[in-house]
C-alpha cells in the first residue's frame, strides 16, 4: 500500500516541498530510499527501524520503497526520519491516512523514538504557510523558532508515539505560540557596550562616523591598543536591528544550524570574526550544495577581520563583489543560489610584522 | 572443505530441520542449489515463505555461529532467494530470511537459536 507524507528540504536559502512516498509490498524484505538522498537521509533507515520498535510498533517484514519527490532535488539531513516513519506506519495501515496531507512533518529520530531538533526550521515553516498547510509537526526544541512565523499552527512533539497519537486524534496538542515582539525585545541585549571603552576618543569618533554612514572601517595600531575590543562593541552603536532584518538574519543562521533553540531569533546585530586561516568558500559561502558563508552570517551586522594582512589574498579578493552588491550569487554545476550579504566590514591590523612601527622604544 | 566440516554441517542442518518442525515450520526444500549459491532450507511458516541459513559450530571459541554470516553470504542468499521466487513463479508472497545457529559441543550438549527476520535483501 502507498502512503504520502509531506515535508521540505532546504536548497540555498529557500525551502522546497518534498513528498515522501512510502510503498510497502510483499516480497523479499528490503528497505530502499530513492530520490537523491544524501548519506544522512540514507542512514535514516537504521534510525527508523529501532525507533519504531522502541515505540511499540512492529517493523514490517516487507519490501519497502521510499521515494522522495521531486527526484531531481538533492535531499539533505536527518529531518526525513519522522516523515518516513509516519509513512511506513500509514502504508501498513497502523495509522489512518486522512490527516496527513494537512501537515508538514519533520524531525530527526533518536533510537528510542524521541525527536531531535533539525536545521532550517524558519524557511520550512514559511513554505508551509505559503502552501496553506494547516500546520507543521516538528520537534519540541524547534517550536520557538517556528513560532516566529504567524498564521500557521505549530505542533511541537517530543516523540514518535505522540505524533501518532496526535494524527490518530487520540490526543490534542495545542498549537504553540509566542509573542514575537516580546521575545525580540527580551533577546535584544548585547553582553558588551561601546560606552565601556575609556579614552581612545579619536578612534571612537571615527567609528561613530563610520557607523552613522554605514561605512567600512580599518583599524590600524600596535598590539594592545584596543582594536579588537572596539570592533566587538561596534554592533551596540549600530541602529537597533528591526524585526524584518532580524528574521532575515535568523533564516540564514537557521539554515547552517547556528541558531540556539532557546534564543530562537537573532535579535542583535550579528558580529562575526572568522580566523585569518579561513578559506574563500567558508567566507562567502559555497560547497557542492551551496551553504551560506561568514559574510551572509554577518548579514545586517558586522564582519570583523582581525589581522587583516594575514588573510590569504584570494580570500580578500572574493569580498569585492558582495561588498558592493550586498548579495552573493554562488554558482555551481549543481545549481546556483543567492544569499544576502549586507554587512559592515571592519578590519584590524598591525602597522608592521612586529607591530610596533613608529613607536619609541 | 574437509570431510569433518561437511559432516558437521549435515548434522547441523538435520537438527535445525527437526527444531524448525517443532516450531511449526513446513519444510519444502532442502539445499536448494544454483550455480552461484545454495540455501540450506526453505520453509513455510504460516503463509510466510522463509529462507533459512543454518550455521553450525562445535564451540564458541571462534565466535558465535550467527556472527559468521558475512555481507557476501547475505548477498548470495538474497540472489538465490530471488531466483527461487522467479523459478517457482511465487509473486506476492510474504518472505523473510531466518538464521538457525547451532553449537554442537560434544561435552556441553547442543544449543539451538532461531533468529527470525535476521537480515534484509541485499
Amino acid at each position: 500500500m502507498l502512503a504520502k507524507v509531506y515535508s521540505a528540504t532546504i536548497a540555498g536559502i529557500e525551502a522546497y516541498p518534498i513528498e515522501i512516498e512510502v510503498d510497502v509490498t510483499q516480497g523479499l524484505p528490503s528497505f530502499s530510499i530513492v530520490g537523491l538522498p544524501d548519506q544522512a537521509v540514507r542512514e535514516s533507515k537504521d534510525r527508523v527501524k529501532p525507533a519504531l520498535k522502541n515505540s511499540g510498533f512492529e517493523f514490517p517484514v516487507k519490501r519497502i520503497t521510499v521515494n522522495l519527490a521531486p527526484a531531481d532535488l538533492k535531499k539533505e539531513g536527518p529531518s526525513f526520519d519522522l516523515p518516513i516513519a509516519i509513512g511506513l506506519l500509514t502504508a501498513t495501515k497502523l495509522i489512518k491516512r486522512d490527516r496527513l496531507t494537512d501537515y508538514f512533518i519533520l524531525g530527526e529520530l533518536s533510537l528510542d523514538g524521541s525527536l531531535r531538533p533539525v536545521k532550517g526550521i524558519l524557511p520550512t515553516v514559511l513554505k508551509a504557510k505559503g502552501l496553506k498547510k494547516k500546520g507543521v509537526i516538528l520537534p519540541e526544541e524547534n517550536a520557538r523558532e517556528a513560532a516566529l512565523i504567524k498564521g500557521i499552527n505549530i505542533y511541537p512533539v517530543g516523540s514518535l508515539k505522540r505524533v501518532i497519537d496526535f494524527l490518530e486524534g487520540r490526543i490534542e496538542i495545542l498549537p504553540f505560540s509566542l509573542e514575537v515582539k516580546n521575545l525580540f525585545k527580551e533577546r535584544a541585549i548585547y553582553p558588551v557596550d561601546f560606552n565601556e571603552v575609556a579614552g581612545q576618543e579619536h578612534v571612537k569618533r571615527a567609528l561613530e562616523v563610520a557607523v552613522s554612514g554605514g561605512h567600512n572601517a580599518l583599524l590600524l595600531g600596535p598590539p594592545g591598543s584596543g582594536k579588537t575590543m572596539l570592533a566587538k562593541r561596534l554592533p551596540t552603536i549600530l541602529p537597533d536591528i528591526t524585526l524584518p532584518e532580524a528574521l532575515e538574519t535568523t533564516k540564514i543562521h537557521s539554515i547552517v544550524g547556528l541558531l540556539n533553540p532557546k534564543e530562537a531569533i537573532v535579535a542583535t546585530r550579528p558580529f562575526r570574526s572568522p580566523h585569518h586561516t579561513i578559506s574563500d568558500v567558508a567566507l562567502i559561502g559555497g560547497g557542492p550544495f551551496p551553504k551560506p558563508g561568514e559574510i551572509s552570517l554577518s548579514h545586517n551586522g558586522v564582519l570583523f577581520l582581525d589581522e587583516l594582512a594575514e588573510f590569504h589574498q584570494d580570500v580578500l579578493e572574493v569580498l569585492r563583489q558582495p561588498l558592493e552588491d550586498g548579495i552573493i550569487h554562488i554558482s555551481r554545476a549543481k545549481g546556483s543560489v543567492s544569499f544576502p550579504a549586507r554587512f559592515m566590514l571592519v578590519g584590524a591590523m598591525n602597522p608592521c610584522p612586529c607591530g610596533t612601527l613608529g613607536q619609541q622604544t | 572443505m574437509g570431510k569433518e566440516r561437511i559432516k558437521l554441517g549435515r548434522e547441523g542442518e538435520e537438527r535445525a530441520e527437526k527444531f524448525l518442525l517443532s516450531k511449526g515450520y513446513k519444510i519444502i526444500e532442502r539445499n536448494f542449489k544454483t550455480s552461484f549459491g545454495e540455501i540450506d532450507l526453505i520453509a513455510y511458516w504460516r503463509k510466510v515463505l522463509v529462507f533459512i541459513e543454518v550455521r553450525t559450530r562445535t564451540s564458541y571459541n571462534f565466535g558465535r555461529p550467527e556472527e559468521s554470516i558475512s555481507e557476501e553470504k547475505k548477498k548470495k542468499i538474497s540472489r538465490v532467494a530471488s531466483l527461487y521466487l522467479k523459478a517457482k513463479k511465487l509473486n506476492g508472497v510474504d518472505c523473510r530470511f531466518d538464521v538457525v545457529a547451532l553449537v554442537l559441543d560434544r561435552e556441553k550438549g547442543v544449543k539451538i537459536k532461531l533468529i527470525e527476520n535476521a537480515f534484509q535483501l541485499c
